[in-house]
């Protein structure tokens, strides 16, 4: 049987600041290498992993290093073993940058990050597909650096760190034209600086005491972002532009749509460039992924959930290799999916999504 | 005698007590399949790299004691009550039962009947009949 799953989250890791240092223009080589730059978007200190660290120590590559880090290994641990068709690398090292505030210096190292990933992946498995990182800060000098990726084959979407400016203000709207210019969707992933960092996107109601706390509430970035782009009126702006919500959980989202259209239903007046019930917005430009898979004793009990989100429609599979809470890609496609859905979510939808691209 | 070799068709010897290092989970191969070894103060225990979760390779996981808290000002830790905290989700399953840390799940972790001789570390593993063979299950979280 030919390998039919697309995982739509994986992440390539780069071991040392070293190795992308080199991609830059040697003034920047010199300063990140003397800041000795943390690669990490989370707050280690504010919300300390409880097991020191969020990647899986079972994935360490056999010749050492960071597990993700090596294209070789990740290609038999992952893609061979689940016998995958495709998978998104989303550089999440580069989306550190969200917490910076230093606008030159995030440019300069997303753009030799997105140099790195492509460089050293594609070519060691052809099934390997990149998302470039858009820096969130100068958008104007990321819609260029989006443009610099339209011809490249390996390259099918753009991964955009977020701010706490939501993703339907202007502020967004260079790397949107541009992505949308281009055929690739956005994709918007957790970056770890939510609830930690002044400038990142904010948990709603206060601050979680604990890792548990604050990663339970982490999708509420997700509701607050769709809300914003739906009634910003962002899909009527820009109707080729697509958008996957990646790692953000999907059982919400049904009871949050009816919500959505109510408040249309109720206060269209006040939102008169919002031409049609949210949810069509959302079903028609945005998809999102099945990692972290609720976790119930019973999976069907998850099943009405799917329907209410048309998942056939709008949901994709998704592993988040090599990081702790990945799920098993044939467990949830044999176990966890119901049969008449399985083809749609773990291929289908990925392929509609990133088109030719993938 | 080399790890593997088998004194009878199931006890394996995987090594001398003294190669396990204390609250680390070693990795061996018994007729080809990975076991955990682990030696704590408390026993030595043998299992599966297995997660009863999601199939995650628990033996690269953490040897840990127990959490436990009256309230969040309260916590304490028994550091007799041994588990294995597992890479992936970070279920833990005590060494001593294969029970879950918390009640978490009824599912527990696969462990192996262990015998010291003379300080040489023996593993009993029979081949699983199919119809008992354990296959990681996401259907009970
Ligand atoms: S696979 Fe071990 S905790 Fe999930």
């Amino acid at each position: 049987m030919p390998a039919t799953i697309i995982d739509c989250d994986v992440h390539p890791y780069v071991n040392k600041l070293a190795d992308v240092v080199a991609y830059m223009p040697q003034a920047w080589q010199e300063r990140f290498r003397s800041q000795n730059v943390e690669l990490s978007g989370r707050s280690v200190h504010r919300y300390p992993h409880p097991a020191g660290g969020s990647l899986r120590k079972d994935a360490v590559p056999p010749g050492g290093g960071l597990p993700g880090s090596d294209p070789d290994y990740v290609a038999s641990d992952l893609l061979d073993r689940y016998d995958l068709a495709a998978a998104l690398l989303i550089p999440i090292q580069a989306s550190a940058v969200s917490a910076w505030t230093d606008a030159t210096r995030a440019d300069v190292f997303t753009e030799a990050i997105n140099r790195y990933v492509v460089e050293h992946w594609p070519s060691v498995d052809s099934r390997y597909r990149i998302c470039v990182t858009a820096s969130p800060h100068d958008t104007e000098h990321a819609a260029a650096e989006v443009r610099r990726w339209r011809d490249a084959a390996s390259v099918v979407a753009v991964s955009l760190p977020l701010l706490d400016t939501m993703m339907g203000n202007k502020h967004y709207y260079p790397i949107y034209e541009a992505a949308q210019e281009c055929g690739m969707p956005i994709v918007v992933h957790p970056t770890g600086a939510e609830g930690s960092y002044l400038g990142a996107p904010t948990i709603a109601g206060g601050i979680p005491r604990t890792y548990a706390e604050r990663h339970a509430l982490v999708p509420q970035v997700a509701q607050a972002n769709l809300a914003s782009l739906v009634f910003e009126g962002v899909f009527d702006r820009f109707p080729e532009l697509r958008i996957a919500f990646v790692e953000w959980g999907f059982s919400w989202l049904g009871p949050f749509m009816w919500r959505l259209d109510q408040e249309w239903r109720n206060f269209r007046s006040d939102v008169p460039w919002v031409k049609k019930p949210p949810s069509e917005y959302i079903h028609d430009a945005v998809k999102f992924t099945t990692q972290p898979f609720d976790d119930l004793s019973n999976p069907e009990d998850l099943w009405p959930f799917l329907d209410l989100i048309d998942a056939e429609k709008t949901l994709m599979f998704s592993s988040d290799y090599p990081h702790y809470d990945n799920d098993d890609p044939h467990i949830v496609s044999r176990r966890l999916l119901p049969k008449k859905s399985r083809e749609a979510i773990t291929s289908k939808n990925a392929r509609e999504m990133f088109s030719a691209r993938l | 005698m080399p790890a593997s070799e088998a004194i009878s068709p199931d006890m394996h010897h995987v090594g001398s007590l003294a190669e396990f290092e204390l609250d680390v989970c070693k990795i061996v191969q018994v007729d080809g399949r990975d076991v955990g070894v682990i030696r704590t103060e408390q026993g030595v225990y043998a299992i599966a790299n297995r997660c009863p979760h999601m199939g995650g390779g628990i033996c690269y996981g953490t040897v840990t004691g127990l959490m436990t808290a009256t309230s969040p000002e309260n916590i304490s830790y028994d550091e007799t009550r041994k588990a294995m905290r597992c890479p992936w989700h970070g279920w833990e399953f005590f060494l001593n039962d294969g029970t879950a840390v918390g009640g978490i799940t009824s599912r527990r972790l696969r462990r192996f009947p262990l015998h010291i001789i003379q300080d040489e570390v023996y593993v009993i593993l029979r081949m699983p009949r199919p119809d008992q063979a354990e296959t990681p299950r996401g259907d009970d979280g």
